[in-house]
């Protein structure tokens, strides 16, 4: 209880000013009450501009990390790990696609082997302002919420840097 | 054993130094008393010790926010390397999808 | 310790320390650093260790620790540089091979905390509550940090197919 005080506060505190940050504290409520096993990550502007002070330009990954996070107002990650599958169900998302629906895009829904991941852009004109990614894995549930300006370089980045290494795949 | 256990295995089995690594520790260890100063670990902590009590609550300060700072950095990079891992995936799965698309008869 | 105890054990436990930094960096010269560093602080705090087994844990639990501590100050911690040849003729096949570099560069390109945990458990076959004895962190966070690592090597080795074969493939019709 003590460790949900001021995690409760924090989401009272930073209550999203914008669609395109989502509320994942209430969202996500039925999954967090089956697992104590979470992680949680929550850095608005200021945090992102003190890690951004942090990060190191030698670094390839970090370097990188600072330039995303420049346009960034907000990330905001939540991991849960169930002890074994079938502990949640997918329905135990719905309010979270709830409050995706009308105002953010669905872009991608992928299913192989044992995982789901959609992936969710908020839109403001010709600007993506906010992502979602939601993964699905039989004792792991993964979201994470990335609010500002994020842009197609960006995307390429994250997807391709960052310690993973990239691996040759078939080719024709 | 799963077969990728045996693989991380084989892929971090011990490596032997380079030839003589050992003579290399004993020469510097024979040095020592004369030539080298005490270890690089407690000459860091005394010196921050005396740095410390010098400085005060500024020093405290930001030492609190270096704290805070480097936290703020690994959450930010275990964020981004989660939302990496997960596009990577659906990358991959758009282009092994491609490739099949590719490959259809007609 | 005698001299002759520190050289005793300098030689028995040079590979293990060696190897501890090498996999966690990937670099043969910022390994030797290290290894040479954790022996040095061996000699001259003058441990007194009781057995062998504390002495292997001793070593176990300092070169860990100097490897996560540079690995937070060093720059170049993704920069794998030019590799050396094995130590004896590898005679694996080229597929192997190319598994095993990519799973050592994807081992190395790990957080400073659960490359740790990998390589304890697959390099030094330390089991988890030894793990988390070495590395100062709860039993769960040590299962987490190794599930969650393997879970995304395996996944991205999984797709994994040697260049050569790739192009192999590529030229069928």
């Amino acid at each position: 209880m003590r460790k949900l005080v001021p995690v409760l506060l924090l989401s009272l505190l930073a209550t999203p000013a914008a669609a395109q940050q989502i509320n994942l504290q209430s969202t996500l409520e039925r999954l967090a009450a089956k697992t104590a096993n979470k992680t949680e990550v929550n850095l608005d502007a200021s945090m992102l501009k003190l890690a951004s002070q942090f990060l190191s330009d030698g670094d390839k990954d970090e370097a990188g990390a600072k330039k995303l996070v420049e346009s960034l107002k907000g990330v905001y990650v939540r991991v849960f790990e169930f002890d074994k599958p079938g502990a949640y169900a997918p329905g135990d998302l719905d309010p979270l696609r709830g409050q995706l629906k009308g105002r953010w895009g669905q872009i991608v829904s992928m299913h192989e082997k044992d995982e789901t991941v959609e992936v969710w852009m908020h839109q403001e004109g010709d600007n993506t302002t906010g992502m979602m990614v939601i993964s699905m894995e039989p004792q792991e549930v993964t979201v994470v919420n990335l609010v500002g300006m994020i842009r197609p370089a960006d995307l390429a980045a994250l997807s391709g840097q960052f310690g993973i290494p990239t691996i040759e795949t078939k080719k024709d | 054993m799963p077969p990728f256990d045996n693989d991380l295995r084989e892929a971090l089995r011990r490596r032997e130094p380079p030839p003589g690594f050992a003579e290399r520790v004993l020469a510097r260890a024979g040095n020592l008393g004369r030539h080298e100063r005490p270890a690089f670990t407690w000459r860091w902590a005394a010196a921050a010790t005396a740095v410390i009590l010098a400085g005060g609550s500024f020093l405290y300060e930001r030492h609190l926010q270096r704290v805070a700072g480097e936290r703020a950095r690994e959450q930010t990079m275990l964020a981004l390397r989660l939302t990496g891992s997960k596009l990577h995936d659906v990358r991959q799965h758009l282009f092994e999808l491609q490739r099949r698309t590719i490959e259809l008869p007609e | 310790m005698t001299q002759a105890d520190f050289e005793s054990i300098l030689r028995a436990h040079q590979a293990m320390v060696y190897s501890i930094a090498y996999h966690f960096f990937r670099n043969g010269a910022v390994a030797e650093e290290i290894a040479q560093d954790v022996f040095l602080q061996l000699y001259q705090t003058r441990q007194t260790l009781a057995s062998p087994a504390h002495v292997v844990a001793w070593l176990r639990r300092t070169t860990t620790h100097r490897c996560i501590d540079a690995a937070r100050h060093r720059s170049r911690r993704k920069e794998v540089p030019l590799d050396e040849l094995p130590d004896v003729p590898d005679t694996r096949s080229e597929r192997d091979l190319l598994l095993s570099e990519t799973l050592q560069k994807m081992v190395a390109s790990l957080p400073a905390k659960p490359r740790a945990v990998v390589i304890l458990r697959y390099s030094e076959d330390m089991d988890v509550e030894d793990i988390s004895r070495v590395l100062e962190m709860p039993v769960r966070t040590v299962w987490t940090h190794l599930r969650r690592a393997v879970a995304l090597m395996r996944d991205k080795a999984s797709r994994f197919v040697p260049v050569s074969e790739a192009r192999r493939h590529a030229s069928i019709r």
